[in-house]
């Protein structure tokens, strides 16, 4: 691999040895990637923050790596923690997982974290430009930057994210490369009318269960960024195709800023209503609900309370638990807590949390939700039963 | 060494480029470092077998950013293996092997039947090669 003086000195430890060891890791991957040089990145996003997830030995690494002295060179994020930090997971974990899962946090923030990050939607602080290079781990965050913004990064795991955040490079494969970013079929779902959150969610399950690498998808109605409704099926439909694939990029027509050629695409899928079924573990009910996986924005949040507190789905819904950035206004959040109160429905926030990645047994046994990933990883990582929500 | 070993182009990582070799421990399924493996001693679970002093040779790993962690905790405890050789890639061992200096080839073209006949392997950086022998 072509490396430049300075990270050659880099490499060799001339700037110490957290440094080296970030380099070492970024040339390594890429290297192992097939990757000809390193490219400078403006932001980093760094996945791997709940206990739950990254356990005793995660944060051991973190907490021997700050440590060391590793600080990052560049403007870096990270996903949320467990709900073990919120108020309401204060109260269902023991104190030593509280504890630990606060360790990690810190651990980060120590080596440079942006302190007020701890989300799952980056670009809430910071917008990706087009063309512009990342090293973002977090597959929603990922698959939206590439598709949306037009920005170009790959589906880093969280360790690689870190040590990119230190060296403040990656390894040039992948998603940085054009020739990397062209549609692998043609995916038609124009016969699916896109009406919830939910749909949106099932479709983007079946497209990525399908997909050989980058979709091409015709929708039955455009779907535009700028609005609130909009955006929330736009940002479901990729999250999930980033579920069920190892997807980075998904071409959505007349969403994606660039122009692209269809002569790579080897194949045309069509994915009707009744193939979306295939997705559902079965109807259960359940008192609690969980919005906010991925995290939304103030509109989005409104707007989802809004529909669910029209909806006549929400019949039985006592609580709702949304896991949201910490930088949401709380002008907003007593908005969206009136909109539910209305019909009844109590609103707990968790700040800087996901539930996905949280055992959620103290909780319920069964959850709601409309959110395509909450609904896979939520049998899988939080030990409890997802259920369905059509809002 | 033994007269009867094969060689196979690999593509491989070892800290100062040192030839390491050992007795392989092969695994045929794809592992998951966090549930398959006890990071305390060094374990496979399923198969009670032991990754110290071993070669591991695997089809693949499955699981997500935990794996390069766990790698991180069985070298510090000195119960990782002395190197890892993977048929299929996976980034996350890739970061998680470069963090816990541990040796590591990647081997499009193991075949992990014969492999199993092996009674040594080495991992040989200087040649981008892993021999097994038996």
């Amino acid at each position: 691999m072509y490396l430049t003086r300075w990270e050659e000195r880099a490499l060799a430890g001339e700037f110490g040895e957290a440094l080296r060891l970030a380099m070492e890791i970024v040339v390594r991957v890429g290297e192992f990637c097939g990757a000809q040089k390193l490219i400078p990145v403006s932001h980093a996003h760094v996945s791997g923050v709940s206990i739950f997830n990254i356990g005793e030995y995660g944060l051991e690494f973190l907490e021997d790596l700050a440590r060391r002295g590793a600080r990052v060179s560049i403007y870096t994020t990270a996903n949320p923690a467990s709900i073990a930090l919120s108020s309401v997971g204060a109260t269902l974990y023991d104190k030593r997982v509280v504890d630990a899962q606060r360790r990690v946090v810190e651990a980060l923030i120590r080596m440079g974290v942006e302190p007020r990050s701890f989300t799952c939607a980056p670009h809430l602080l910071r917008e990706p430009s087009p063309r512009e290079h990342l090293a973002w781990a977090e597959s929603s965050a990922v698959i939206l930057a590439n598709s949306v913004f037009g920005a170009r990064t790959n589906r880093e795991g969280g360790l690689l994210a870190l040590a990119a955040a230190i060296a403040g490079r990656t390894y040039e494969a992948g998603m940085h490369l054009d020739e990397n970013r062209v549609p692998t079929e043609i995916i038609d779902a124009r016969s699916i009318a896109l009406e919830s959150v939910l749909e949106a969610s099932l479709l983007g399950l079946a497209i990525g269960s399908v997909t050989g690498g980058v979709p091409f998808v015709e929708l039955s109605k455009p779907l535009r960024f700028e609005h609130p409704w909009s955006r929330l099926l736009l940002r479901n439909l990729l999250a999930s195709i980033a579920t069920t694939s190892s997807s980075p990029l998904a071409i959505v027509d007349g969403v994606y800023p660039e122009r692209v050629e269809l002569c790579s695409a080897r194949e045309r899928i069509s994915i009707d209503v009744s193939e979306l079924s295939r997705f559902l573990e079965g109807e259960c009910r359940s008192s609690v609900a969980l919005i906010g996986c991925p995290h939304m924005d103030c509109e989005e949040l409104l707007e989802l309370c809004r529909r669910i507190s029209r909806s006549r789905y929400s019949r039985g819904i006592q609580r709702v638990l949304a896991t949201i950035p910490q930088n949401l206004a709380s002008e907003c959040i007593d908005r969206a807590r009136s909109i539910l109160s209305a019909r009844g429905i109590e609103l707990v926030v968790a700040p800087s949390t996901c539930a996905v990645v949280s055992r959620l047994e103290p909780l319920s046994p069964e959850i709601l939700t409309p959110h395509g990933k909450a609904l896979h990883y939520i049998p899988k990582l939080a030990g409890v039963r997802a259920c369905p929500m059509r809002v | 060494m033994s007269n009867a070993c094969v060689e196979l182009k690999a593509k491989v990582w070892s800290p100062g480029n040192k030839v390491v070799e050992g007795a392989p421990l092969v695994v045929e399924e794809s592992i998951s470092f966090l549930g398959d493996v006890d990071p305390e001693r060094g374990v496979i679970r399923s198969i009670g077998a032991e990754l110290r002093g071993r070669i591991l040779v695997a089809r693949g790993f499955r699981g997500s950013t935990v794996g390069s962690y766990i790698l991180y905790a069985m070298s510090k405890r000195g119960v990782a293996p002395k190197a890892i050789v993977f048929r299929e890639l996976d980034p996350v061992v890739v970061a998680g092997c470069v963090a816990s200096s541990i040796p590591m080839a990647w081997c499009p073209s193991l075949d992990l039947s014969i492999a199993k006949n092996a009674t040594l392997a080495a991992v040989d950086p200087r040649n981008s090669v892993v021999r097994l022998c038996s």
